[in-house]
């Protein structure tokens, strides 16, 4: 419960020139950073330097906005823009998800399930075992308003064992992807 | 507490879009008469002695949850729960140790008069976070600015991070030098999980933490280290996983998993106090913090509603429940311990049964007594308060037509009006 009335002062402050006495430092906001399978190997230097070049400007433009933000609640987002690293998920699955003709794949009870599920044909069931009962989960995703419908492993087959930097490291033994490939 | 009706904002859809809101069926209207996932077109309006009631409920709630937490511990009743035995002893120290947990949804019965009642409490992985949180906030902004809304749960969220913080691998007393990975999985394919992760990390990287989100199916496994890596093959001191603790200990890495957890049963709350951070007060092996910890197994499964009403007969926030098997019950609703998403229940009444699909259940059932949800112009809604740390922050309401909240339910925003 908030007072939207109620004007927050201090973020004037740091608006006045810097001769008057340093108002006191913001808060420090601390880095916003994705990795995906895809695109996300080691980085370079080099793409490390120009991912920190970006995140401090994004942060100095988030600094700005904060500045300009009036009310207590409004530390949230400036006049509707999607803030950070939401923002950037978002457009990937609203593209995809307005792109795409919906096939829905059902599952035995005509619940809703992935379309993966009938891609990958013979998947009668992932079976597990859970307080010694069995049970299954059919595959995630495809569910209103997306929250957990079931949705569960593809048990990770084997998780690749990869060995560059000397180390050993397996990848893919959460959740249903069979593999993420080599690290 | 009232159901009222708006036009909705005329480009509402690009709106909450381009707050993120993009879940697959935001705009679908697929033939039948659904409604969008986000339906503006409606709001519920709340009286402030209401919401002030409801707020002082749910932290009650909430202490006696973590009551029967003790007790379930104590006495070792994690059969009931049907929860493997190679789990008992990591949560048991999880619990001791006071691990950080950050927050969970209850959802209530609530009509507008007397008490709300406790459905269930999602405690490990709770959703709808992003439409509760910033969607209907700006939402009032645009429509009522004037008005007021049941909602601190950014700020509150923030501030939670910046409290667990000082304690959190890395630091060194302040928030400033931990890293937090962020992970969802993949299976989920509308985005909402990846969108609810990207937005806690939003939360935390304001208050200070730097963070890293990556799909849980990408984590590694360092043999080396003993350690889980990310993609840069960073190990891991902080996890927040929005992936439940029940399908993490039965996937490949789970035992794993568990290893990671530190030894030890001193609370943090005391190392944070004297300086230490919990990942360094092990044993020298790499430890990580696992957000939500690995206790909340037993709050986001459903037998703790037996145990609540066990624990606390008569009381009125909660519906009498019993595992098992019915009791006394004779108009009840049979749910799976660890069900999801009103899958596998069944209402029994005694002018017949209704149930829904799914295949959950093999781990036993609750009986909940039957209370119907209450109807606003044909509309069963359910009340989302969200609680985070210990204090009740925020309400976010799902409506549906039937009286199971399910896949199809419909979010509302809602005000607070005098």
């Amino acid at each position: 419960m908030t007072n939207p009335a109620d004007p927050s002062a201090s973020n004037e402050s740091a608006e006045q020139p810097s001769a008057e006495p340093q108002p006191p430092p913001r808060p420090r906001r601390g880095s916003v950073r994705t990795q995906d399978g895809d695109t996300a190997a080691a980085p370079s230097p080099a793409a490390v330097r120009r991912r920190l070049i970006a995140q401090d400007a994004r942060d100095q433009k988030y600094a700005e906005d904060a500045r300009r933000r009036r009310n207590r609640r409004n530390v949230l987002i400036g006049s509707g823009v999607a803030i950070g690293v939401v923002g950037v998920a978002a457009i990937v699955y609203w593209s995809a998800a307005s792109s795409s003709t919906t096939a829905h794949c059902v599952g035995a009870n005509d619940q809703p399930v992935s379309a993966s599920y009938c891609d990958n044909g013979s998947h009668i069931g992932n079976f597990f075992f859970f307080g010694g009962s069995q049970y299954h989960y059919y595959y995630g995703g495809n569910v209103a308003g997306g929250r957990y419908a079931g949705g569960s492993t593809v048990a990770p087959r084997n998780g690749k064992i990869s060995t560059d930097s000397g180390k050993t490291i397996r990848r893919g033994g959460f959740g249903g992807r069979s593999s993420s490939g080599s690290s | 507490m009232k159901r009222l009706h708006r036009t909705p904002r005329d480009n509402w859809l690009d709106i909450v879009v381009e707050q993120g809101l993009v879940y697959e069926d935001t705009l679908l209207y697929p033939g039948d008469n659904r409604r969008p996932y986000w339906d503006e077109s409606v709001y519920y309006s709340f009286e402030m002695d209401e919401v002030l009631l409801l707020e002082a409920q749910v932290e009650l709630l909430h202490s006696m949850c973590l009551d029967a937490i003790d007790h379930v511990i104590a006495t070792e009743r994690y059969r009931d729960f049907g929860i493997p035995e190679f789990c008992w002893q990591p949560i048991k120290d999880s619990w001791n140790r006071n691990d950080p947990y950050l927050y969970g949804r209850f959802d209530l019965r609530y009509d507008g008069s007397g008490s709300a009642k406790l459905l269930e409490y999602n405690a490990d992985t709770p959703t709808t976070l992003l439409e509760a949180s910033v969607i209907q906030w700006q939402w009032k902004q645009d429509v009522f600015p004037e008005l007021d809304q049941w909602n601190s749960i950014h700020e509150r969220l923030v501030d939670r991070w910046r409290e667990m913080g000082a304690s959190l691998p890395g630091s060194t007393g302040g928030p400033a030098s931990s890293t937090v990975h962020f992970t969802w999985t993949n299976l989920e394919t509308t985005g909402e999980d990846h969108l609810t992760t990207a937005y806690l990390q939003e939360t935390a990287a304001e208050a200070g933490l730097d963070t890293i989100g990556l799909a849980i199916e990408d984590l590694g496994w360092d043999e080396d280290l003993q350690t889980f890596v990310d993609l840069a093959e960073t190990p891991i001191d902080t996890l927040f996983k929005l992936y439940p603790w029940e399908w993490l200990i039965n996937d490949p890495f789970g035992v794993n998993a568990l290893k990671t957890l530190p030894r030890g049963r001193v609370s943090n709350r005391d190392l944070s106090a004297a300086g230490v951070n919990i990942a360094s007060a092990g044993d020298g092996r790499n430890s990580m913090v696992w957000i939500e910890p690995a206790w909340k197994m037993l709050l986001s499964n459903k037998a703790i509603l037996a145990v609540l009403w066990q624990l606390n007969p008569g009381h009125p926030s909660l519906l009498p429940a019993y595992l098992d098997d019915p009791g006394p019950l004779t108009e009840y609703i049979r749910k799976p311990k660890l069900g999801r998403e009103g899958a596998n229940v069944t209402i029994v009444k005694p002018d017949g049964t209704l149930s829904t699909a799914g295949e959950y259940g093999e781990e036993g059932y609750v009986y909940q007594a039957f209370s119907p949800l209450p109807e606003f112009e044909g509309q069963h809604p359910v009340l989302g308060t969200w609680v985070v740390g210990d204090e009740s922050v925020g309400l976010g309401i799902r409506e549906s037509a039937g009286l199971v909240t399910d896949q199809t339910s419909s979010f509302t925003p809602h005000v607070i009006d005098s």
